[in-house]
């Protein structure tokens, strides 16, 4: 019952809730109906409103539309027009919108105007943002009920702003009427006499184009200078000679020279001997409307200076490419007398003779064509490279006088042995004087002969003038008193040899000390770099790579290398001090590289070549039993016997994944070997294959490697009689056999190496063998390898098992290599006028000097304090203030181990000396203090050459002498070393050191005309011509050509810059040589010559004034040259400090304009030059009138309105690369002009400006 | 429970259905009972351009633009002036009457006199559409007068 109700009382409610609903929805419903009949009530806005909303459009349309000219009111438009609106097909709206820019009051009246004709019912206004331009109507816009607007943008106006002005951009442009120059060079040396040259001028020259000459040579002689026959003045040099240079600016003979080519004589008027320039130029600088000649055309034709007096030069040509073919036309002329009948004239190309006249006696023309050169000249050695070229006479025809700069000290032994007789000891000799006869007797005494050698030697020293040398003489110590200092006084130092006497010991280090002591007496030494310093250094990581050139194409040996920033610095590279035995190893970088391995196949099977070893884990890989290198190229083989005793043993193969050699060959646990003696092993072919043997041979290595382990029987079987071995052999092509691992016991009959062994073996026995067998690598080809063991025993219950597992053989790459770089800084130039270089390398050792190669050592060595001893380094390859050195370490194997000392002496002059001695050292050194009057001896000559730089020759009297102590002292100081008890072979050696000496020290070699001499007449249309396929320079479409020549360098290794925004098209340097060569020139570390690299005596070979530097050496920004003279590879005498870079630029035009700017009036402008002064022009070239600009180094000042100034100042500012206020160029010296376009009238781009026009009813 | 589901969608049916119909009515019965004139404004705007083809004549012409280069083209109005009365009105697809006057400075322009009807005396409604361009350099007025 009470259910029920329930039930009914819920369908109650729920018809309750129904009917609650739908009246709920009936009155939304009745609400949203309301809304939209409310809505509907109200006035249909967009109808009313559309009309004024098209009004508002159509009155800006009507402003863009009607234009000035349409303005109704004459005398409105004419004010308009008055406001320099002179468009009258302007739209009113920009009219009314500049009106308003220009704070016109006629704006509101032009607004008027354009809507004049309207009879609106509307009211309206106009507005410029914001600004109210006018308007009309009957009602206020305060009192509108709804004010309508549109706009319209204008661009280019905003107000107080100017509404157009000029844009203008700059440009170099090769003017017409350019002036330009050529050059006519001479040298490195021509002469002796008169001097006839041609040179070629344009066609369009006229005496009014040309500007000046100039005359700038290195000569000792007075110039008569002719110009076409006609005088043109007398020219005395200020500076005669040591590459010194006198120039003479020429203006007055503009008349003599004429278009095409101009015959120049220059008429030297000092003595034969003097007659000659070595280097210089005739300079013609003149206008022309010819083109520029851009380097590197093919065919390269290069004309020979006229030569009347004695033909003698010394030059050089250039091939800009691999030459295809060459020629040579020589005219000339000898005049042969009876004396010079035998006279040889000869002309050599490089190094190689390419014609001889031993004859002629007349004026002759010869051609030597293609034919002939080709045969004889090595085309591709020449190519791309400045040719020396010597002509003249071979014979008599000069003396060479040589002068030197020697300091050398003669260290003489007189102790008592001294005394004995030349060929034995303890017997007196016979004191004989230098003149006599029987000198050469082997009776005479020792001292005897060292006086006569003594004099002559210094006799021979001091013919040379310059040279210096000084006397030691030493026993038990030095003879001070005997000792003379330096001199030239001959006759002094002869009384001081003559007398010497003998007596007591022979303290060689001594007399070695003292000769130091002198021969530094007044020398300064610097340490530049001290041993064990900090270095940048980058780790090859097992990798042969060079560093990669940075974005500046620099190498890593460059003075200025980007990327250096990146290497590691610091000293632990260096590793640490080791104190071993020997010479001390002061630094030792470590060993820290990868090893690149690379493996041979081993005849593993496949499913276990997870690594390089043989494991053997999934069985043996066996294709036949081929044991030994006879074999075929199989799998794996297996022998019994193979060491000897008998070959029963069991060959199970794997095992439990190792290979295994049984010796229990019988079922009940026997040893079955006959005498119970046995071996086993097994084997595979190994191919070494070219690649393999390549990464072996090239400072790579080879090793193989194996685990072994013996495994005896139990129960302690063996006795003390009883071994095992454990052995292993190498088979090389040809079935060389080589016995792996050392020898460790010989027992019984094994003799031969072994891995491992055991005497009673009953221990158990394991291990992993490596031995490198790089030297058992002889080449590309099949090889064997076999391992295996052998048992000794006595009884048959004596036997054991071998394993063998992981078997590799492997080729590493080793070789490693560190790269370092050290800045230093020389701030007194005068204190280092020769380095001297101490380096220890393990295993060699590259060094570079501010970007160039100093040294390369050869051959790999184990390191020594030093290898490299004493290098003298010429002055000219340091630079005042920063330089770098840098040097390629590179190990083979093992440390690889690196120190360096460089220091820097005060003077350029050679230091020698000669230390003779008769006996053994027996006197020691408290300086060296080694111990040892041996050692003491050897080091102190190694001191010597490592902290002088002074060559130590030594030699010995008699056969008693200590050959072993003389030969190692003459090593460590680079000197020359005999011991005879024959005089004269003594003399003979005494010679050799002269010479050495004079080779090392000869420091010029003059020309000096002597007796009879051979009249020779070199015309000048004898030339040299080289076709090439050397690409010539060209111009791009936006590019200008100029040429510029630098200052005077200053130094050998100076830093040029290049403006960074040209493109360098060719480059060349001069190069004042005087009565030396130019032997060496290179740019940012590029050999661009090298004198030295033809390994012939300077003397035959030519001399270039002009050096062409390598295609690309040269580069926009900074660049490092290095220029050196000399008198042999050996030899440096520095550079001259005129020389100068000439370079052939491309400037790119890349004309941009200026912003729009009011003015374009132009300027006077007062232009300064990187080069010195300063230059004033008119931009443009029509101005005339009071305004100044400057672009100089005090003031850079112009008109920021004027385009012209604007447009100026933007070029001459890419001009000054370096921002200092002057520009690299001379405007008038390169034959250009600045050019200004102008575009006038040039809308701005103000705005854009809103014009808006309002309605309202 | 499911009988007050049935419940509420009732109620949200017969809401929508009273929505519906309120808005087809708003739709149906506002433009020409409130805004008469509306749609022939749109129409109307054409004559403010330059028309299809560009340089349309009565022969070609698919729309009948008056103005070229912004400015009102008297060879244009005068070419629509050559339309008959139904013409006009079945080109600009007008529903109610319409005349176009031209003035400059308040002055009737002879051209497109007979644009149009005339306008009646009497009308229900009456509309007045004012646009401006430029006629002959000087600012004209097109003056549309709509009724029914």
């Amino acid at each position: 019952m009470a259910i029920t109700s329930r039930r009914a009382a819920l369908r109650k409610i729920s018809s309750r809730r129904g009917i609650y609903f739908t009246v709920d929805a009936m009155f939304a419903a009745f609400l949203i109906i309301s809304a939209l009949a409310l809505l509907l009530a109200l006035p249909p806005r967009e109808q009313e409103t559309r009309p004024l909303e098209l009004a508002a459009q159509d009155s800006i349309a009507i402003l863009t539309t009607l234009k000035l000219a349409d303005l109704p009111d004459a005398t409105l438009k004419a004010a308009v027009l008055a406001t320099n609106q002179t468009n009258e097909n302007e739209s009113l709206l920009r009219v009314i919108g500049v009106l308003w820019a220009t704070n016109s009051t006629l704006a509101p009246n032009v607004t008027a105007a354009a809507f004049s004709g309207l009879s609106l019912p509307i009211s309206y206004a106009v507005y410029a943002e914001g600004d109210y331009l006018g308007g009309g109507g009957a009602v206020a816009q305060s009192e509108a009920y709804r004010v309508y607007s549109a706009r319209q943008s204008i661009s280019g106006i905003a107000q107080g702003k100017p509404l157009a002005g000029s844009t203008a951009t700059g440009l170099l442009r090769k003017i017409e009427n350019r002036s330009t120059a050529t050059f006519l060079t001479f040298g490195g040396f021509v002469g002796q006499g008169n001097i006839t040259s041609t040179i070629e001028l344009p066609s369009d020259l006229i005496t009014s184009s040309v500007i000046d000459l100039l005359l700038e040579l290195d000569t000792p002689s007075i110039i008569v200078l002719r110009i076409n026959g006609n005088a043109c003045g007398t020219y005395t040099p200020v500076n005669p000679g040591n590459s010194s240079i006198d120039a003479w600016l020429i203006k007055n003979c503009s008349s003599l020279l004429v278009a095409g080519n101009n015959t120049i004589n220059l008429n030297l008027l000092s003595s034969l001997d003097q007659a000659y320039i070595s280097g210089g130029f005739l300079r013609v600088r003149y206008t022309t409307d010819e083109p520029s000649v851009l380097p590197y055309a093919s065919p390269s034709v290069t004309l020979l200076p006229g030569i009347t007096g004695i033909v003698n030069l010394y030059d050089a040509v250039y091939a800009p490419g691999n030459i295809s073919s060459m020629s040579v036309r020589l005219h000339y002329a000898t005049n042969r007398t009876n004396s010079t009948l035998s006279n040889t004239f000869y002309l050599t190309i490089g190094n190689t003779t390419v014609y001889r006249d031993n004859t002629t006696n007349s004026t002759v023309f010869v051609n030597l064509t293609d034919v002939n050169l080709s045969s004889i000249l090595n085309y591709s050695k020449l190519s791309g490279t400045t040719i020396p070229v010597r002509l003249g006479f071979e014979n008599l025809t000069f003396t060479t006088v040589y002068s030197g700069s020697s300091d050398v000290m003669l260290a003489t032994d007189v102790s008592g042995s001294m005394g004995w007789r030349m060929d034995a000891d303890n017997v007196n000799g016979v004191v004989r004087s230098c003149t006599s006869a029987s000198i050469n007797n082997s009776d005479t005494q020792r001292l005897s002969v060292a006086k006569c050698l003594d004099q002559q030697f210094v006799s021979d020293i001091l013919n040379v003038s310059g040279n210096r040398i000084g006397l030691v003489s030493y026993a038990t110590s030095t003879d001070v008193p005997a000792t003379k200092v330096l001199s030239t006084n001959l006759t002094l130092l002869n009384s001081s040899i003559a007398a010497y006497n003998a007596t007591t010991n022979t303290c060689i280090c001594c007399g070695i000390n003292s000769a130091v002591a002198e021969l530094s007496r007044n020398v300064t030494r610097t340490v530049i770099v001290a041993s064990g310093t900090s270095w940048n250094y980058l780790f090859g990581n097992g990798s042969l790579l060079v560093p990669a050139n940075d974005t500046s194409g620099k190498p890593w040996y460059a003075v200025t290398y980007l990327n250096a920033s990146s290497w590691v610095s610091g000293s632990a590279p260096l590793g640490a001090l080791d104190n071993g035995s020997g010479p001390a190893i002061v630094k030792d970088m470590g060993n820290t590289f990868t090893q690149n391995q690379s493996v041979p196949v081993l005849w593993e099977r496949t499913a276990d070549l997870v690594s390089p070893e043989v494991d053997f884990t999934s069985g043996l890989n066996s294709t036949g039993n081929t044991f030994g290198l006879a074999g075929t190229n199989d799998g794996w083989d297996w022998q019994g016997g193979t060491y000897g005793y008998a070959a029963n043993v069991n060959n199970l193969g794997v095992v439990s994944g190792a290979l295994v050699i049984d010796a229990n060959t019988s079922p009940s646990n026997r040893n079955n070997c006959a005498n119970n003696d046995c071996s086993g092993a097994y084997g595979v072919t190994i191919n070494i294959t070219a690649s393999l043997y390549n990464t072996i041979n090239r400072s790579g290595s080879a090793r193989v490697a194996f685990y072994y382990q013996w495994n005896p029987a139990s129960g302690n079987p063996f006795e003390s009689s009883d071994e095992v071995w454990v052995k292993a052999r190498w088979t090389a092509p040809g079935n060389i056999i080589t016995n792996l691992g050392t020898e460790q016991s010989s027992q019984g009959s094994d003799a031969t190496t072994e891995i491992d062994f055991r005497t009673n073996p009953d221990v158990y026995m394991n291990g992993t063998y490596t031995q490198d067998i790089t030297s058992l690598i002889t080449g590309p080809g099949l090889y064997y390898l076999d391992i295996g063991g052998k048992l000794q025993a006595n009884v048959n219950d004596e036997w054991g098992r071998w394993r063998f597992d992981n078997v590799l053989v492997a080729a590493s790459n080793q070789t490693d290599v560190y790269y370092l770089r050290k800045n230093f800084t020389i701030s007194n130039y005068s204190l280092i006028q020769q380095g001297i270089l101490n380096v220890m390398s393990d295993d060699r050792a590259t060094v570079y000097i501010n970007g160039n190669l100093l040294l390369d050592e050869g051959l790999a060595h184990t390191a020594q304090q030093w290898n490299i001893r004493g290098y003298i380094i010429p002055q000219g390859m340091f630079t005042t203030g920063t330089n770098v050195i840098a040097v390629r370490i590179e190990n083979n194997r093992g440390q690889a181990k690196f120190d360096l000392e460089l220091l820097g002496l005060n003077t350029s002059r050679s230091l020698a000396m000669l230390a003779m001695t008769d006996g053994v050292a027996n006197q020691e050194c408290a300086v060296q203090n080694t111990g040892s009057a041996l050692e003491d001896a050897i080091l102190s000559a190694c001191m010597a050459r490592e902290d002088w730089g002074i060559t130590v020759h030594t030699v010995g009297f008699s056969t008693s002498a200590d050959a072993a102590t003389l030969q190692s002292a003459a090593a460590c100081g680079s000197g020359l070393y005999t011991a005879s008890a024959n005089t004269s072979a003594l003399a003979d050696f005494y010679r050799n050191v002269v010479i050495n000496i004079l080779d090392s020290t000869l420091r010029s070699q003059s020309v000096v005309v002597t007796g009879s001499f051979q009249p020779s007449t070199l015309f000048p249309d004898s030339s040299i011509t080289i076709v090439h396929n050397g690409t010539p320079a060209a111009l791009l479409a936006n590019e200008v050509g100029i040429t510029t020549q630098s200052g005077a360098l200053g130094s050998c290794t100076p830093t040029v810059i290049v403006p960074p925004s040209t493109r360098v098209l060719g480059a060349r340097v001069t190069s004042y040589s005087a009565d030396h060569w130019t032997d060496f020139v290179s740019a940012n570390g590029v050999t661009a010559f090298d004198l030295g690299a033809y390994q012939t005596p300077y003397i035959a070979l030519g001399d270039p004034y002009i050096v062409q530097l390598a295609r690309g050496s040269i580069v926009p920004g900074a660049n490092t040259l290095n220029l050196r003279t000399g008198d042999s590879p050996t030899n440096s005498t520095g550079c001259s400090v005129n020389n100068t870079l000439i370079t052939d630029l491309a400037i790119p035009i890349n004309p941009t304009y200026t912003p729009v700017l009011e003015r374009a009036i132009g300027c006077f402008w007062t232009v300064e030059q990187d080069s010195g002064g300063t230059q004033s022009i008119s931009v443009p070239r029509n101005y005339v009138g009071a305004k100044t600009c400057s672009y100089t180094n005090a003031s850079i000042s112009y008109d920021a309105l004027d385009a012209y100034d604007v447009a100026t100042a933007n070029l001459l500012s890419a001009l000054d690369y370096d921002s200092d206020g002057r520009i690299f160029i001379s405007l008038a010296d390169e034959d250009v002009e600045i050019i200004v376009n102008t575009v006038s009238n040039v809308p701005y781009l103000w705005g854009p400006s809103l014009i808006e026009v309002r309605v309202w009813q | 429970m499911k009988r007050h589901g049935q419940i509420f969608t009732m109620d949200l049916i017969l809401g929508l259905m009273i929505m519906i119909a309120a808005l087809l009515a708003l739709l149906v019965y506002t433009p020409a009972e409130r805004a008469p004139f509306r749609d022939d404004l749109e129409r109307l705007s054409v004559l403010m351009s330059e028309g299809v083809p560009a340089n349309w004549t009565n022969s070609t012409v698919s729309i009948p633009g008056l103005l070229s280069n912004s400015q009102f083209n008297e060879t244009k109005i005068r070419a629509f002036d050559n339309f008959t009365i139904d013409e006009e009105r079945e080109i600009l697809g007008l529903v109610a009457n319409a005349q176009i006057r031209f003035y400059v400075n308040g002055t009737l322009q002879s051209l497109c006199q007979t644009c149009g009807d005339a306008v009646p005396a009497s009308y229900e409604d009456l509309f007045v559409l004012r646009r401006y361009a430029v006629l002959n350099g000087t600012v004209a007025t097109m003056e549309v007068t709509l009724w029914r």
